[in-house]
């Protein structure tokens, strides 16, 4: 189960990264509003579900993983902020820092269709915020 | 399946062991569970199976007169189906009880998956697989029209490849979940995998394969014919493989065929969604593009009702029976089926009076064919046999 666990992981930056690509190529369609919510939301969501998941599945490293999905929520906010101005990275960052200590804390009670959940609301979130850009 | 004892059967002397037999091989996770009339689960030795994974047996205690209920849970090797079901035994000599106590104590006896039997869970099951369904025929469909499609504008190729993303992500999105919620429901049933899943079931290995394919086909796929033709074919292939084709005897027959209807499918709904996404702001292509959909559609049509009817007769030849939710399931997918022809009929015949205003038809015809994915969702989890 464990292998499953980690190419879902691996699914959810893979999601990302695209949804990143597709977002820097229109950055100049972004403005400062939406930029924040791409920021805020594509941290947010990332910091929650890879949190849960990674406690789901390795429990074992609570503390290792708090502060592994932490980073990535981080990094995740510093780069898709980037794509805007600072202001909006600092946005990223908060809404990282919040998620990556809060997915944790879900995983410790989730269960698989928990998992399951998160990983529709990945999806789904990157989905709309490259279908905002658009609309 | 064969049940020693004998479901419904009236045993004088307390019978040591319970045992099932298969007719082809099951996980070795499994459950059997022996209650009493006051449904307390009567204490038996862990349950064996044998070598060749087809028949499965439980040493019971000595057991005291009355009615007992045997509750199993299992789940079949080849396609990853789980099947569940209870019988009553009599043990003793007093009869007239027995009668009573199999509606009452405990609710009457069933078998296999059936409708009438699912939980929230399973509800949702059917959602995540209508899901994986429409990412999977859609997305196969939208790379096969690729090859016709990338002769058009830039433009055009570059819309399509961004909804071939969109795609990709219904069927990852759905395959994940449908395999987590799968897996949940698994071991809500007391069943526990072992650390080397999933490569110790079949199911679980083409769930893996499937699963990285699709994520390796982020960054293939639309580039070069042969990789697609590739990835299509082994996609299609693990879908039959790990469905009802592989279940029954003719696995040589049923899974060629059932890999041709899932194609034959993808070709006509995967045209049929380029047709309604582009219809506004590509009309011209998609009106050059809709004589040669319709040409294709109709051979895939053809295609279907054949396969379809010789994998139905295999997996279920007393199906004009309707004697299960599976036949009667799919006795209203061929309604839908027969109604989405009336409509193709008539829209052809639009193609053919060069009449423009095609628009709502098609996408009536969109619609039918989402119907008949959810459909579809639906008949893969129930069971063919009665």
């Amino acid at each position: 189960m464990k292998l499953f666990i980690i190419l879902i992981l691996l699914s959810y930056f893979l999601v990302c990264a695209v949804s990143y690509l597709f977002l820097r190529k229109i950055k100049y369609q972004i403005s400062y509003h939406l930029g924040m919510n791409v920021a805020m939301t594509s941290s947010g969501i990332m910091g929650i579900a890879v949190g849960t998941l990674l406690v789901y599945g390795f429990p074992g490293h609570y503390t290792l993983i708090t502060i592994v999905s932490t980073v990535i929520a981080v990094l995740i906010g510093v780069i898709y902020g980037a794509l805007v101005d600072y202001q909006t990275l600092l946005s990223g960052v908060s809404s990282g820092i919040m998620s990556g200590l809060m997915g944790p804390m879900i995983g410790m009670a989730a269960d698989l269709p928990l998992v399951a959940f998160c990983t529709i609301l990945v999806y789904a979130s990157f989905a709309l915020l490259c279908f905002s850009v658009r609309s | 399946m064969e049940q020693s004892p004998q479901p419904n059967s009236h045993n004088e002397t307390a019978p040591s062991e319970v045992i099932l037999k298969f007719n082809s091989e099951v996980e070795e996770n499994f459950t059997i569970k022996v209650y009493d009339e006051n449904y307390q689960e009567v204490g038996s030795h862990s349950p064996q199976i044998t070598d060749d994974n087809k028949e499965i047996s439980v040493q019971l205690p000595s057991l005291a007169d009355g009615i007992y209920k045997i509750e199993y849970y299992f789940i079949s090797s080849n396609d990853g189906h789980a099947l569940q079901g209870d019988f009553f035994i009599l043990v003793g000599t007093d009869t007239d009880s027995y009668v009573s106590a199999e509606g009452n104590a405990f609710g009457s006896s069933n078998s296999n998956n059936e409708l009438s039997n699912m939980n929230v869970l399973e509800i949702i099951i059917f959602a995540l697989k209508a899901m994986y369904y429409i990412g999977f025929v859609l997305l196969i469909g939208w790379i096969i029209w690729w090859q016709t499609v990338q002769h058009y504008s830039n433009d055009l190729r570059r819309k399509f490849v961004l909804w071939g993303l969109v795609f990709q992500m219904l069927h990852l999105v759905g395959l994940i979940s449908m395999i987590l919620i799968q897996v949940d429901i698994f071991t809500s049933k007391g069943l526990f995998f072992t650390p080397n899943f999933p490569f110790d079931t079949n199911f679980g290995s083409f769930w893996l394969v499937s699963l990285v394919l699709s994520l390796i086909g982020f960054l293939c796929l639309f580039k070069n014919r042969w990789i697609d033709i590739l990835w299509i074919t082994i996609l299609v292939l693990c879908k039959s493989l790990n469905g009802h084709a592989s279940t029954f005897d003719f696995t040589l027959i049923t899974v060629p065929f059932n890999s041709l209807h899932l194609i034959a499918a993808a070709i006509w709904a995967g045209g049929l969604a380029f047709i309604v996404l582009f219809w506004k702001k590509q009309k011209l292509y998609v009106m050059s593009f809709l004589p040669t959909f319709s040409t294709y559609a109709l051979i895939s049509f053809i295609l279907m009702a054949v396969s379809g009817s010789i994998v139905t007769l295999i997996y279920s030849p007393d199906f004009f029976l309707l004697s299960n939710d599976w036949s009667r399931i799919l006795l209203v997918k061929i309604l839908v089926v027969a109604i989405v022809i009336l409509f193709a009929a008539f829209i052809r015949k639009k193609i053919k009076d060069s009449n423009q205003s095609l628009g709502k038809w098609l996408v009536l015809d969109f619609s039918l064919m989402i119907i008949i994915l959810i459909i579809v969702s639906i008949l893969t989890y129930l069971s063919p046999t009665p």
